[in-house]
């Protein structure tokens, strides 16, 4: 599957401290181009190679009706030193897909990371 | 803070991951029941050829589900669900169960395996062909006797730049030749757009030569409309008689060569009928891991007619007997020379 769109997103962060800080991102798409396997989930279309005949046969323009998604991201990221960074993520993806046959899938990610500045 | 931020994120990750049932859907046991509720309902959805073939799904399931409950073992299962899908007659589909014990099932199969015994490329190589021009590859080529040349392909599956540059190769090497044997008797298939190309360099006007339509939806009627496929004149091209060599183990995009190659006047068809598949064909899993292909599609030739489930009839009928085979005799190859003596004594004759 292959999506390109536009997604409007919001960010805020907050910092509470020199040393702590939050933040919070969240999009969702408003129209997108939305290459998908075909509802006979096979591609062969005469002179054309799988991938061009996937892009050409299963790309459909989306919008919100047949494509739903949100993308949430909070993250806490605290200065240890002056050279030393730590800090967690969690991300959480859905998306709801309509056509040719309703596909839903939701993630659920945490990432945490580690930074040092040279 | 950092307690609190931190406490806020497990308590999102844990409300998303209860709601799992309502965001994503709800999981299914593993129970033949629930099995066989899925294969059906696949091939329900699925399956491309009910009209063609002029099978009643629902009937069949009016016979097949009380048979089956939750109490059965794994072979009791998987001698009902094949018994059902032989119905179908479609080499295509096939079962993949995970169970060491049971075997691989399609119509086709004996126990799992397929053995092609009225056909060996080991004799064709060892005995009638004289001249490898290459004999490594998707598609081989060289001479046999009296200047007639010789292609065989494994599968239709190199790729189109490829083709185009394999085609090239072969038909620079094969231009003078005084005939073209293709021998696709073990070719189990491949893409349709590489078997259409390959039939383009044969061709010296555009034609129609096959209909497909693929499944759109759930309903028994839900079809794309049909898509037409033609083969197209090349820059090169191969002018002298061609004998098309096929047998039951010719299938799926050998068969869509097959029917490109059948509109040409310059083609004789020999050997046996094809197998009969002729339709791109999908996986699915049930809930206990077994596999099985589904045929998608509705593949026509030409004048609306399907060939689906009974393969394409050649124009010569030459079966070469397993006794044959083992005493080192290739009857159908063998005749391919008395087909272009004929043709060069009678050009007129287009198709024997």
């Amino acid at each position: 599957m292959n999506i390109a769109g536009l997604n409007p997103s919001v960010y805020y962060e907050h910092q509470f401290s020199s040393e702590h800080r939050v933040h919070l991102n969240a999009s969702a798409p408003i129209w997108a181009l939305v290459t998908r396997m075909p509802y006979d989930n096979t591609v062969s279309l005469p002179g054309k190679s799988p991938i061009a005949g996937l892009f050409s046969k299963g790309t459909t323009s989306s919008f919100w009706n047949t494509y739903k998604a949100f993308d949430v991201n909070i993250g806490y990221m605290s200065r240890i030193s002056d050279s030393i960074n730590a800090g967690i993520d969690y991300i959480y993806q859905w998306k709801s897909i309509a056509e040719p046959k309703p596909l839903k899938m939701q993630n659920n990610l945490i990432i945490a990371s580690f930074l040092y500045e040279f | 803070m950092k307690t609190k931020i931190i406490y806020s994120m497990l308590a999102t990750m844990i409300i998303s991951s209860s709601c799992e049932q309502e965001i994503v859907g709800q999981k299914i046991e593993n129970t033949p029941t629930n099995n066989y509720e899925l294969l059906w309902k696949d091939f329900s959805e699925y399956y491309g050829q009910f009209e063609v073939k002029n099978i009643d799904w629902d009937s069949i399931n009016v016979v097949t589900r009380p048979l089956v409950n939750d109490d059965m073992n794994e072979e009791e299962f998987y001698g009902i669900i094949t018994n059902m899908l032989s119905v179908l007659n479609d080499p295509h589909v096939t079962l993949y169960p995970t169970t060491p014990d049971l075997p691989r099932w399609s119509i086709d199969l004996d126990q799992g395996v397929k053995t092609i015994d009225d056909f060996s490329y080991d004799l064709v190589k060892e005995k009638y062909v004289k001249q490898w021009f290459n004999q490594s590859g998707p598609i081989q080529h060289g001479l046999l006797e009296n200047n007639i040349g010789y292609i065989h392909i494994d599968q239709f599956e190199a790729g189109l730049k490829n083709t185009k540059k394999i085609m090239t190769g072969i038909l620079k090497d094969l231009q003078s030749t005084n005939g073209l044997v293709i021998d696709i008797r073990d070719t189990p298939g491949g893409r349709d757009p590489e078997a259409q190309l390959i039939a383009s360099y044969f061709t010296t006007e555009k034609q129609l030569y096959m209909t497909s339509r693929k499944k759109t939806g759930p309903g028994r009627n839900d079809f794309s409309d049909p898509l037409e496929w033609y083969i197209n004149p090349m820059e090169k091209l191969y002018k002298s008689p061609i004998v098309l060599l096929t047998t039951r183990y010719t299938m799926s995009g050998a068969e869509t060569f097959s029917l490109a190659m059948k509109t040409l006047d310059q083609v004789v068809h020999v050997g046996d009928t094809t197998g009969g598949a002729f339709s791109d064909d999908i996986m699915r899993e049930m809930y206990n891991g077994w596999l099985y292909a589904i045929s998608v599609g509705d593949y026509r030739d030409r004048n609306g007619i399907s060939y689906e489930g009974r393969g394409l009839p050649p124009d010569k009928v030459i079966e070469n007997t397993p006794e044959e085979i083992s005493q080192g005799t290739d009857k159908a190859l063998e005749l391919c020379h008395s087909i272009f003596e004929q043709l060069a004594r009678t050009p007129e004759i287009s198709c024997l």
